[in-house]
Order: C-alpha cells, then sequence, then structure tokens
C-alpha cells in the first residue's frame, strides 16, 4: 500500500521531489600533459580547473592516468596558448592558437574547445556572469568569469539598477536603471563601454532577457494600462505585446527554440508560473507544486525550467520537468537561479553569496561573497 | 486616455491572453512610445511628504474604500494647487523584479483612482522602485507634488 502510495505521488503532476542526483554519473578523464613555456605552468592549471568545473570532464596527470585516451598538449608564452587534443589513437583532434591578451581567456577557450570536442556539448569556462551588488555604496552592475574571478564593476553613475540580463558571448548587458529617474531598459555595449535606453515608455520597463540566439529582448512594459510581458528587437522601435491581463506579469525568460517563452503572473493571487508564445495566444499554467513562484530561467536544453519557490520554510531553487510535470529541489535557501550555456549549471545566490551548482551531481561551489546585497545573477549563453 | 487600455483589459478578468499570432514579425508590431520628460520623483523641486500615503496589505493592488479616502484628499489637493503630481509606488515582495512591477501596478491603480476624482492623465506620472521605493519604504504608494513650470513638462492640454 505504501509503495502504491509513493509511485501515485511520483506521476501527479506538480508533485514536489527531494533532491535526485545521479549516482552513476561519471566524467570523462583527460590526460593533462606539463605545458612547456614561461607561462605553461599558469596555462595548466587554468585548463585543469577548467575542466574539472565542467562536470563532464576531469583532468589527470600525464598520459598514463588517463583512462579514455583523451590527451591535453599544449605550451604558453606571453600569455599565448598553443593547444591540441588528441585522441587515444594519438590523432590531433585539434590544434589551435589562442592570442588574446589575457591568459585567463585563453585558457578559458582551450578549455571550451575540449569540452566541446569530446562531449559536442557547450562548456561554461569562457561564460560570464552579472549580477547586482551594493558594494560601491549604490546599486550597480557587476560581471565576472564564471569562476568567480575578474569581477569588474560595469556601471557607476548611483543610480538604482536591477535585473541584468546578458547576450550571448557576453557583449551585450541589458538593466533596468531609474537613471532618467524613471524605470528604463538599457543596452550596454561590454567591449567599449558605450550605452543607450533601448525602452523608456511610461511606467515600468524592466526584467529584460536576452533570447538564447540574442536577437529579441522579452520585458515587462505597463504603458498601455499594467505590467504586461512585450518582445522587443533590439533597436526598441517596434515592440509585440504579449500578454493581455488585468493582473501584473513580470521576469520573462525565452525557451531555447525563440518561440516560447516563460514568466510570472500573479492572477491567481501569488505569482504563478506559465508559458506562452512569443506571438501571444493562451498562455498554459506550469502546476509547479509551489505557491509563490518567481525568477524562472528556462534551461538550454529545453527540457526543464529552475525557479525560485517560495514556502514558510523559505525560498529554494526548484528544476520544473516540462515533459513529466514534476518539481524537485536543487538549492534550499537560495533564489534567483540562472542557467549556465551547457544547460547543467545553476547561478544562484545564498546567504548572500552567489554559488554555483551542478545539477547533475548536485556538488555546489561558492564563487562569490563578500558582495553587499548581491542579488539577480545572469548567465550569458 | 491611460483609462481606456484600462478597462478593455479589465474585460478579460483574470485570464491572460494576449494577441493573436499574426505571423513572423521580428522587429514587432506596435510603435513604441516614449515618457514624456518629467522632474525625478526623488529631485529637489518635487515636493515629498506632503499627502498621506496609501499602504497596500500582501500582495494587493486594488484599492479598498478607506485607500480611495486617502487618494480623493489628494486629488482634493491637487485641485486647489494646480500642481501634477509622481504617483511612486513600493513593494517589499521578496523577489526584486515582482516588486518592481507590483509597485508600478500600484501606481497605476492610484493613477486610475485619481482620474476618477476628476485629475486629467497628463498631470500624473507614475513610477515604482520595487524594494528600494524612497522615505518610509515598504507596501506604499506615495505623492511627490509639480509645481507647474518645475522641470520640463508638457504643456497642459486642460
Amino acid at each position: 500500500m505504501r509503495a502504491f502510495l509513493f509511485w501515485t505521488w511520483l506521476l501527479l503532476p506538480g508533485a514536489v521531489m527531494p533532491p535526485l542526483w545521479s549516482q552513476d554519473h561519471a566524467a570523462v578523464p583527460v590526460g593533462l600533459e606539463e605545458f612547456i613555456g614561461g607561462t605553461g605552468e599558469t596555462a595548466a592549471l587554468l585548463v585543469r580547473e577548467d575542466l574539472d568545473r565542467s562536470g563532464v570532464l576531469r583532468s589527470r596527470p600525464g598520459l598514463a592516468d588517463a583512462g579514455s585516451g583523451w590527451v591535453l598538449r599544449g605550451s604558453s608564452s606571453a600569455g599565448r596558448i598553443d593547444g591540441a587534443l588528441l585522441d587515444a589513437k594519438g590523432s590531433v583532434v585539434f590544434n589551435n592558437h589562442y592570442a588574446e591578451p589575457d591568459l585567463r581567456d585563453n585558457a578559458h577557450a582551450f578549455a571550451d574547445d575540449v569540452v566541446t570536442a569530446i562531449t559536442q556539448g557547450r562548456g561554461i569556462a569562457a561564460s560570464k556572469i552579472a549580477f547586482v551588488s551594493r558594494r560601491s555604496g549604490s546599486t550597480e552592475i557587476y560581471l565576472a568569469d564564471s569562476d568567480g574571478e575578474r569581477v569588474r564593476q560595469v556601471t557607476a553613475d548611483g543610480a538604482l539598477k536591477g535585473s541584468p540580463s546578458l547576450a550571448p558571448g557576453s557583449i551585450l548587458l541589458a538593466y533596468t536603471s531609474w537613471q532618467s529617474g524613471y524605470a528604463d531598459v538599457m543596452l550596454k555595449d561590454l567591449r567599449f563601454g558605450s550605452e543607450r535606453p533601448l525602452l523608456s515608455a511610461p511606467g515600468t520597463n524592466s526584467g529584460a532577457a536576452f533570447s538564447h540566439d540574442g536577437t529579441r529582448i522579452a520585458l515587462s512594459m505597463s504603458h498601455e494600462g499594467d505590467p504586461e510581458i512585450y518582445v522587443s528587437g533590439l533597436t526598441g522601435q517596434r515592440i509585440r505585446r504579449v500578454t493581455a491581463s488585468r493582473s501584473v506579469e513580470f521576469s520573462p525568460a525565452w525557451a531555447p527554440d525563440g518561440n516560447r517563452l516563460v514568466f510570472c503572473s500573479d492572477a491567481n493571487g501569488s505569482p504563478q508560473l506559465f508559458v506562452v508564445s512569443r506571438r501571444g495566444g493562451e498562455p498554459e499554467r506550469l502546476e509547479t507544486g509551489y505557491r509563490h513562484n518567481t525568477s524562472p530561467d528556462w534551461c538550454p536544453d529545453g527540457g526543464s525550467i529552475a525557479f525560485t519557490g517560495r514556502q514558510s520554510s523559505g525560498p529554494a531553487v526548484i528544476l520544473y520537468d516540462l515533459a513529466s510535470g514534476r518539481s524537485r529541489v536543487v538549492l534550499s535557501r537560495a533564489e534567483d537561479p540562472a542557467w549556465a550555456p551547457d544547460g547543467r549549471h545553476l547561478a544562484a545566490v545564498q546567504d548572500a553569496t552567489l554559488v554555483v551548482v551542478d545539477t547533475v551531481t548536485g556538488v555546489k561551489r561558492t564563487i562569490l561573497s563578500g558582495f553587499s546585497q548581491l542579488a539577480e545573477p545572469a548567465w550569458s549563453r | 486616455m491611460l483609462l481606456m487600455p484600462l478597462l478593455a483589459l479589465g474585460a478579460a478578468g483574470c485570464a491572460i491572453t494576449g494577441p493573436a499570432d499574426d505571423g513572423e514579425d521580428p522587429a514587432g508590431s506596435g510603435e513604441t512610445p516614449r515618457r514624456a520628460a518629467w522632474p525625478a520623483y526623488t529631485s529637489s523641486g518635487v515636493k515629498r511628504g506632503q499627502s498621506e500615503g496609501v499602504s497596500f496589505a500582501g500582495n494587493q493592488w486594488e484599492l479598498t474604500r478607506a485607500q480611495r479616502t486617502v487618494v480623493k484628499a489628494v486629488a482634493t489637493t491637487l485641485k486647489v494647487r494646480a500642481e501634477r503630481v509622481i504617483v511612486a509606488g513600493g513593494s517589499s515582495s521578496p523577489s526584486a523584479e515582482y516588486a518592481r512591477q507590483l509597485g508600478q501596478q500600484r501606481a497605476l491603480a492610484v493613477m486610475e483612482a485619481l482620474i476618477d476624482e476628476g485629475i486629467p492623465a497628463n498631470k500624473i506620472m507614475t513610477v515604482s522602485f520595487g524594494r528600494d521605493l524612497p522615505g518610509r519604504g515598504g507596501d506604499r504608494v506615495e505623492f511627490g507634488f509639480v509645481p507647474t513650470g518645475e522641470g520640463n513638462l508638457p504643456p497642459a492640454a486642460d
């Protein structure tokens, strides 16, 4: 009887599952030869750390222990890297030259190429995480490498800010700014530092989210009556309204195919998750099992949605599986999840720190602490 | 004028429906309006704290009779002084983005009530600060009075 009830519970849409980590997961070992050259030792260390953080690969020193037969060979001088990947037969899979000015960029690019060559998936080493903090005394936007290194403040005008979103490649940053006295969505070019208001309609323009291909932005606007979801191109000249209701619609996030959006609505009294076509139509409510759902982010593999679920015990980062309709807790006492481009790792805020969790193994790393009122992380695609 | 879309949306009740699919249109289909130039709520020329604000409970944004009484007093002040008003909304929701949009919804509800009391829409500007509403903060709407001629205001049409 007990077994029957348990399995019945598992099949219920909206059922909340306990944490469930894969027990048979095994990262592919990759042999790492010593890198020659003046900056070889540092380069090899960075590449090794990147491979181990990927979750799908694990570094092993030298040829003998590699096991799988994959071997990395490299040299580095003056920060540049020549890196090669060899397969079990000793054949060269690729041999690339990485010549960015900063050694870290070259190591991250090499590591991501290795991940892609072996797994056909995306690496996360070169990706960036934007977030909000009051570290400088005012609310500003910061940008960090995905390992928490090279943090830099990218806004500094002292005005209230929030809701950052990064385009693929971390070239463009969208965020909400009250610099004009009112909530506008700004678009900043992170290469040159230039920025301009993207959307400054009457009311509150906020919650901008880049589509996975970086060609569109979804956001909340309220110039037509109350906060609704809209879709815009990157010029902000023409917009399309997606929702229409007498309630608050906010925090849109794109499906990886760019055709659907997940967003929050309090039409039923408290914020719930809904999915809708980017062209509008009737939204479908997701039965997550949580009464208060905010900050959704659609996994790049398309299969699940991460969000903040709140209960009397506090916030938690939840994964909602779209195929089964079931939810599971990924991180307790945590909020504001943001997917990494690999569709495996999540960034979130937990106990005022920025953490990254591997949703397959459950391994969690704290990558930033000591940033006042750290909030709203956004991971580049 | 802002009231008309509000009423049109109200007819849909709690249903969340959007425009019908009209095919591929990457650039969108509507011209994006721009906000008229008004002074910031926090600027020195805006008189804050001169009127009782409106407090809200939980996720509430629709106005009760008691809240409408506060709004009516603000409308009377506006008619006497011939001033304009910035309606600033806030929320203490733990979700930063929900707080921003709920604060906006509260400011819009108060704006609608001011229009019901005879204040022209072009004398009202809304803003939401979410969890960072200046002053007492929290689940409130506050008022900032703008003397005529203060800042780069649009000409009055009334």
